[in-house]
Order: structure tokens, then sequence, then C-alpha cells
């Protein structure tokens, strides 16, 4: 899995270039990377849009936003991801050791989950001879609630096939992992920004 | 014939899937398969026929998923469901005799606390649940299966024995490295089911046949206990987005009787995949065999991680969590200040501990509750197995409830009272326990006495059905500056039960007790003890003389094949380290704002010698806090500098508080203050950087972690008197938990109430009544300093 060192440094609430915010990043990534036990599972399936929502493998979500992001799309990977517990349980001793590594870790686990999407999405894509995608796109991102990934994970029958589960809150469990809608498209759409849809323009992480 | 007399007499047969045959039936995606009980009672009972007309003896019973978390929100009741699985299930069975229902019991769907959020015994009272609707239905015995956690599977062995007289088949599904999802490994897991009462242990789902039969040596040299394999049809293949399994029955029989031909297995079915071809198939061919039984002198103890076998080669318990004569640790037990116990754990273990020493026993504490908190929060960041050390029966028993593993306890001995004690305890929780050689006559004179005392204590547990590999025999270190002959005696003790197969563990420091330069006795005495056949040392890993005596006599005695633990202990620790050389000596304040951890703790040792702590606190650290907080405020520096600079800060504040403890004095500023992520956020990041910050200001922070509801933070700060409660959300969904936390708080006293998280505005907390909105770590403490 691609350890993505920019990506952690900005994570991390450091600029660009900051060297000593990376050999922090590194040293974590060090202690990290044997206790990634990444794992996914998804589904493709038929997707539809009204304006409020997602008709997605027979289960509607309300999202307008959601929606408009994948309006030309027929068809939409499911999609759950995670770094496994191992990584929490390393990042909690990282917090307590030294908590400049712990927020180290923390921005590095961010970094490497991306990755680890990216990484599926082209498997995916190549598995099928080929996708075109749009973004990811996540409960608890713009207007769709994180009240959702109770029902996502369990369409994919995340618990018993990768060990992710979601608390109360709606809170996915390990932390480090991820859910999202990608629309599959005809490969015709122009890159997109990811966080142009995104209403928090305050974001300290917002490019 | 009831099931237990079969087993392991008779090779037994398990059904196949039951969620493949579903599927084939109708089944949709995401439907509850357990609602068909209701809805397709017929189709499951059909399916039931079909596996026990293709030979099955065991069905299981439509109950994988049937639990009170999956139902919330319905109408349905738990209960009702089992009982109707079981009912349909007995069916068919009537028409066979000498098969058997299995209760099936499934994961929740959940991670348990500290890991998610499902606390154990919420966890326990789910399978109880089903359990005693299971019992009550008729079920012939539970099947505990695809357990990837070893907490979870402990919750429902324990339901399973606190409810039920039935035998309990627990099977866990592993990678293809035979690794649970929480790195456990298969020695580990079956060790802690075989302590915690199981009738046979295996595998299920997850891997096939082929796969399954590289990791079963694992499991049949961990215990004797009769095993078991429910493979699935092969590894899951994804083929147009469906799942398959691509095994047929003839392949599929054949590498089971391949692995089962010798008499290894005493039960064998089929998992995902599966179906009744395959379960007659494999019948046909495997039924003739006949299971033989095992022995296993295996002592080893284990959390969720790799177990530590004793009795190989020595192994180090570090002693440091123990309060005897140690004032910050005293201190830390009072305050509640586990992030200090934890870090002494951590620091042990990169020493070289393998297991770690937990004693919280500190007068006017409720022991029990703290002894368990700590077992959690030290689980919760390292699965290094612990030995729980108290004499507080009531702190024992609750530990080891909570405790994720097969623990070690310490301790038991020859006393009337403790055998009566302690014994029932280390039975029902599967425990490995230290045995004192000392009885209601004290400690014998000699080595014939304690060994009378070792066997007498042997005997006992082994009426309470405790292993003898379970007892490890402490032979007691006296000081020989009180008597010559103490080593002596030690040493012929240790010989004598080695000789006897008897693993041994002794607190090896005590031999020194009142001399000088005691690290030259007691290097010298561990090495003698080692030869002696030492199976366990408690002892300090941070002390050089002890840890330089473990390793060399490793290398002397061949158990270090090719010197390598050694050569990596002592060449790799010269090497020099990835920071650059410092070729100046920083001041303290130049260190702390440049975040150079070791440096600021070289600096305030060296001010120590001349200054008063206070003095070189107010002088030199809070300036440098001070500056890199404006700058960080004012953007000229960023959060991975103001990290580093507060850890080098805080390791300087370690230092001084370690000599303030040990003078009886507190750099507290007598403020107190309460810190929690609230109830449903499981993210905590933020909350422990503010907590760093805080104490570096001189606050005592209670720090009551994460998922924290609204009356315990009430609790705390009521409890405490808190001058300040900082609140922290991350999620928009979890905001709601915020404000009415809040409002409980307005409730009970008048507390300065301090919000943060990523999804908070100011907007937002002004609209929900907290004091002061921090949009960062730094503000919040600011905020505080203005309170003063």
């Amino acid at each position: 899995m691609r350890y993505d060192r920019s990506e952690a440094i900005r994570y991390m609430g450091g600029r660009a270039g900051d060297e000593n915010a990376g050999v922090l990043a590194d040293l974590a990534y060090l202690k990290l990377r044997n206790e990634v036990q990444a794992r996914s599972v998804y589904r493709v399936l038929d997707c539809s849009v009204d304006a409020d929502g997602v008709l997605l493998g027979g289960e509607y979500f309300k999202s307008a936003k959601l929606a408009a992001h994948i309006k030309s799309c027929k068809r939409a990977v499911l999609l759950a991801a995670t770094l496994g517990p191992k990584v929490d349980i390393a990042l909690r001793r990282m917090s307590v050791a030294n908590i400049a590594e712990g927020a180290a870790g923390q921005a590095v686990c961010a970094a490497l989950i991306e990755s680890y999407c990216d990484e599926t999405e082209a498997k995916i894509s190549s598995e099928y001879g080929g996708l075109h995608f749009k973004l990811r796109f996540s409960p608890g991102y713009a207007d769709w609630s994180l009240a959702d990934q109770p029902r996502i994970l369990t369409m994919l029958d995340a618990a018993k096939r990768i060990g992710l589960t979601v608390t109360a809150g709606g809170m996915l469990a390990p932390v480090k992992s991820v859910t999202a809608v990608i629309g599959i498209t005809d490969g015709c759409e122009k890159p997109q920004n990811s966080c142009e849809t995104c209403e928090n323009t305050n974001c300290l992480y917002r490019k | 014939m009831l099931f237990k007399d079969l087993l392991g007499k008779k090779t037994l047969f398990f059904d196949g899937a039951m969620g493949t045959m579903l599927q084939a039936a109708g089944l949709k995606p995401g439907e509850l398969p357990e609602l068909w009980n209701f809805t397709h009672a017929d189709e499951v009972e059909k399916i039931h026929a079909a596996y026990l007309n293709a030979g099955a003896d065991i069905i299981k019973t439509n109950t994988f998923g049937a639990n009170r978390l999956k139902f919330a929100g319905t109408d349905i009741k738990t209960a009702d469901v089992v009982t109707q699985a079981v009912k349909i299930a007995k069916k068919p069975c009537a028409n066979k005799p000498g098969s058997f229902v299995a209760l099936d019991l499934g994961p929740t769907g959940k991670l348990l606390a500290p890991y998610g959020d499902l606390p154990f015994e919420e966890a326990v009272s789910i399978y109880a649940e089903i359990v005693t609707a299971g019992v009550a239905a008729g079920a012939d015995l539970i099947l505990i299966e695809t357990m990837s956690d070893t907490y979870e599977m402990k919750a429902a062995l324990l339901a399973a024995k606190e409810n039920s007289d039935l035998p309990v088949v627990c099977t866990m599904t592993l990678d293809e490295d035979g690794k649970l999802l929480t790195g456990g490994d298969i020695t580990a897991a079956a060790i802690m089911l075989e302590g915690l009462g199981a009738d046979a242990i295996g595998f299920n789902c997850g891997l096939g046949p082929a796969q399954m039969q590289k990791l079963l040596p694992q499991l049949l040299a961990a215990t004797p206990l009769p095993a078991v394999l429910n493979p699935n049809a092969g590894l899951p293949k994804e083929v147009n987005g469906q799942t398959v399994f691509d095994v047929d029955a003839d392949e599929f029989a054949a590498l089971m009787y391949d692995m089962a031909k010798d008499g290894v297995l005493a039960v064998m079915g089929g998992c995902c995949g599966t179906t009744p071809a395959h379960i007659a198939t494999l019948v046909n061919k495997c039924k003739q065999i006949v299971p033989q039984s095992r022995d296993c002198d295996l002592t080893a103890v284990a959390a969720y991680g790799s177990a530590v076998v004793i009795g190989n080669k020595p192994v180090i318990i570090g002693e440091r969590i123990n309060p005897t004569g140690k004032p910050r640790l005293k201190q830390a037990i009072l305050d509640g200040d586990y992030d200090y116990i934890c870090r002494l754990g951590l620091e042990q273990i990169d020493s070289g501990a393998a297991i770690l020493d937990v004693n919280v026993g500190v007068p006017g504490i409720e022991e029990p509750a703290v002894s368990a908190e700590a077992v959690q929060r030290l689980q919760a960041i390292t699965s290094v197995p612990l030995q729980i050390d108290t004499s507080n029966y009531d702190a024992m028993a609750g530990s080891l409830r909570l405790y994720n593993g097969k623990p070690l306890l310490n301790s038991v001995c020859g006393k009337e009272e403790s055998l009566a004690k302690v014994l029932p305890l280390v039975k029902k929780y599967g425990a490995a326990v230290v045995a004192l050689t000392l009885d209601d006559n004290g400690i014998p004179e000699t080595a014939e006495g304690r060994i009378a005392i070792a066997e007498k204590i042997i005997a006992r547990a082994a009426e309470y059905g405790i292993a003898k590999r379970n007892i490890i025999v402490d032979p007691l270190a006296l000081t020989i500056s009180t008597g010559g002959d103490n080593a002596k005696v030690d040493l012929q003790v240790l010989r004598e039960l080695t000789k006897r197969g008897i693993k041994t563990v002794m607190g090896v420091s005590n031999i020194s007790f009142g001399l000088p330069a005691r690290d030259a006795v007691n290097s010298a005495f561990f090495v003698l003890a080692m030869e002696a056949g030492l199976s366990c040392a408690i002892i300090n890993p941070q002390s050089t003389a002890m840890m330089g005596a473990y390793y060399a006599y490793g290398a002397l005695s061949g158990l270090d094949e090719g010197c390598k633990a050694y050569v990596a202990k002592f060449a790799d620790a010269a090497q020099p380290k990835a920071a650059p050389a410092q070729t100046a000596e920083y001041t303290l304040y130049d260190a702390i704002v440049k975040g150079l951890r070791e440096q600021s703790e070289k600096a305030v040792k060296a001010q120590l010698a001349q200054k008063q702590p206070l003095e070189i606190i107010n002088v030199e650290m809070i300036p440098a806090l001070d500056y890199v907080g404006n700058g960080f405020e004012k953007h000229t520096l960023f959060l991975p500098q103001l990290l580093m600079s507060a850890e080098a800060a805080k390791a300087a504040f370690n230092v001084i508080r370690d000599k303030m403890a040990a003078e009886g004095g507190s750099r507290c500023n007598g403020v107190k203050v309460v810190l929690a992520t609230v109830k449903g956020d499981i993210h905590d990041i933020g909350k422990n950087i503010v907590k760093v910050l805080f104490e570096n200001y001189g606050y005592q922070v209670i720090d009551l972690g994460k998922d924290v509801p609204p009356e315990k933070i009430v609790e705390a700060a009521v409890k405490h008197n808190a001058a300040v409660v900082g609140l922290s959300a991350l999620m928009t969904t979890t905001v709601g938990a915020m404000e009415e936390t809040i409002k409980a708080l307005r409730a009970a006293g008048s507390f300065k109430i301090i919000c943060g998280g990523a999804v908070l505005t100011q907007d937002y907390a002004d609209s929900i009544g907290a004091d002061f909105y921090a949009p960062n770590a730094v503000s919040a403490v600011n905020y505080a300093n203005s309170l003063q």
C-alpha cells in the first residue's frame, strides 16, 4: 500500500515541505506498517437518482449532494474498506507514549486508508475489464447522514466479511475505515476536485 | 446417547452451510435469514432434513445472527426467534436417533469496548439471552462459531457456561496466516477457550480445507480438546459481483479425509458454499475414522495477540506496575492517571518484558474497580499478556472476568482460605496461577517443605479440574542478608520442581533485600536460578544488569540460537539513532521550543541539581510553552511543532514530578479539569492533545476517555469538584450528545464548559450553551488560564 508522505503531512496540519513533520510521519509509518490488516468488500449495484437521494441496490439513501454527484451513473460500487483493529490499538499506544507521534500516526493512517481505497478501486476496475469512476462519496460528507452507515454495512455483510462494524453513534469501528459510493461513468467526464461539493469552506484540509 | 458421550469416541459430522442454502431458496442480500424461521419455516426445515439425510449428526439452528442488536427497532424478540429455530431443527432430528441440535451463536456484529463500543458485560448479556432461550427450547449443545475476536468468544463462552450445562463447541475464523482479526494466534485463542471450559475447539468459515490443513497442527499442539473443522468449500471468489466457492463435494471430502485419516479430527462439517452433497460425500469417506485422544503439556498465557509459552526459555515478567515503594505510581493510582500506568507498561515491553505484572493495591482505593480499569486500559493499547497481581478476591474476580485472553493470576498459596477462594476463580476464568510455597504455618525453611506445599496446591487444584500445567510455582526468594541458605534453598526447589515437570516463577530481586549494590547480587542469582530451571522471572526489565544477565544466559545456554537475541539487544542498541547528533547543549527553554524530548529531559535534570522545581517551571518551561502556543495561534508555527514541543515539555515535567512525588509534593496547580469525548464518539486524538497541554500547564486532568455518557461526566465533575469540563465530539451525529451533556452539567453544578471538535463552530457552541468554543488545543488552555 502506498505511503503518501505529503498527504500525511497535510493531515497532520503541517505545511508542505515541513521536514520535522515529515520525519515524525516517517517514524510513525515504520511503527504502523506491520499493524495494517487492510481488507475490503464491495458490490456493484444498479443505481438511480431523484432530487433528494439515490436508490442503490434496492435501498434508498437520502442525500441530494450524492444524487447530484452520481446523476449520470447507472451503476455504482458500494465499497467498505478498513485498515483493521490492530491499527487502532497501535494508535492508542502511540498517543499514550508520545502525543506528537500519536497525531502523526493518525495522519499516516488517514493517508493510508485513502491509498488503499484508491488501490481497491483500481483492482475493481481491472476485474471488470476497465471501469471509469466518479470520486468516492461517503456518509458524513456534505448532506449524507452517518445514520446510513449500518445499512451500508448490512448490505455488504461487512462485519462478517471484513470485521467492520458501526457504533451506536454511526462511527465505523475499527476507526481507520471508509465506506463509500463510487459512481461508474462512461469515462467522458472531467477530473474533479474532491472538495468542491463540500460546504465546509473553513475546513483545515480544503484543497 | 448424549453428544458428550460420543464426542471424541466416534467421528461426528456437522451439517453444511445454512446461508448458501437459504440464498438458493430465495433469501435476498441484506434480508435477515433468521426471520425465515417464521416466514419460511418449511424451507428451513427442508434444509435441516437434507443435511440429516446426507449423514450429518449435528444440525446448526438458523440463529447465526439472532441477537437483540440485529432486531433493535423491530417488534421481533430474540427469544422467540431462538425458540422457533430450535423447534424447527428438532423436528427432523426426532426422526433420526443419535442426531443433535446445536444452538448456533454467531458474532454480535459489533466490536467490543475498548476496541469498539459494545461493553463486555453487554455482550455477555446478549449471548445469555440466546442461550437461555435455546436451552429452554431443548438444544443438545451450543456452537459458538465464526468468531474472529477472542474477546467476543470469551463473552459468548462465559454466557454459555453461566446459563447452561450443555456441551459447548467453539470454532473460530482465521486468515490464511492463522491470525484472528485482532492479531491473536491459534494458540492464544485455544488456551483461552480451553480454560473457559469449551468441550471442543476448531475452525470454521474464512478458509477452505486446504488452507485449514496448514493451520491445524498449531491447534493440535495447543490443546488436548477434540478438534473440529467446518471449512468453506474453498476460498471465496468474486465472479460478476457474486461470491462463489469452487471446491466440489469430491475434492472437499478428499481434502478432509487427508487431514482426518489419523484420527486428529473429532468433528467435521462444512461452512459457506458447502451443500448436502458435500456433507454426504464427506460422511461416506470419513465415517470409519476413529478419533484419537491427544496429550498436551503446554503451559502458556495470552492476551489477544500471540501466546507466551512458559517452559521453553525463561520469560520476563515486568514488575514495575506495583506501587510498593514507588510514590509516583501510588499518586498516579490515587489520581486515576491510567496513562502513567500504561506508559510504565510500554516502557517495560520495549525493554523486553513478555508479560506485565499489574498490581494497583494502594490503601484507600476501590481496588476491584481500579484493577479492572487498569487491566482494560492496558489491554486497549497492548496485546502483551498481563499477570493480575492482587490479594483482594473481588479485584481478582472482576479483573479475571474482564481480561481479554488467558490470564496469569498472582497468586494462590497453601493457606486454606486462599485455596478455597482463589482456585474456583482460576477454574472459572481459565487462568494460569502463581502458587506461593507458603501456608498457614508460614514459609518452610527447607526445600522439602516448600515442595510439599507446591504439591498440595497442585493436588487441590486438580480437585477443581485445574491441570498441573496451569500451576506455576514460586519458591519465594528470601533475602540472603538474614539467612545464608536462602538462595541455596530456592535453587534446590527450582531444580526439583523442574525435574517433576512443574513450571516455576520467582521475584528475583527479593534475594538482595537489605544489601548494598543489589544489582550485583540479583543478576548473579538470576543466572543461577535460570540454570536451575526457572521458567519465569518477575524483574525490572529496565535494569541493565538484569537484562544483561538474561540475554547472556540465553547466549551461553544455547537457548538463544546463534546468539541472535543477544546481538539484536546489544549490537543494535549501540547503533546511532536516526536523529542527528546533538552538537550543542540546549537550554531547557530551547529544547522545549524546538521539540527535543531527550535534550529537554537532560536539561531539566541538570537544572534540578541547582534550582527549585517551581522556579524551573515558571522561568523556563511555561515561557517556552507560551512562546510555542502564541506562535501556533498566529500561524507562525504549526501543529506538528506544537505537539513536539508539548511532548518535550511533558518529558521534562515527568522528571520534575518524579522528584516532587519522591519528596511528597506535587506540581499540580490544584485546578481540576475533566476531559471526555462524548457518548457515541470514539475519536479521541483531539481530546488527547488537549490533555497533554493542560497537564503541561499544571492542571490535574481527569481523563474519562471516549464514548462517555453524560451521567459519567457529571459524576466525575461533581466528585472532583472540577473547575473546567472539556468536551470533544468529532461528528455531526454526536454533537447532540454534547448538548445533552452540557444540560446535565448545568443542572448539577457550576462548571466552565469548553467544547471542541472538527464539526463544531462558534455559533453551534453558543447554541448548545457552552462557555467557550475552542477551535484548537491552545485556545482551550488559554481560556482556562484566563479564569485563574
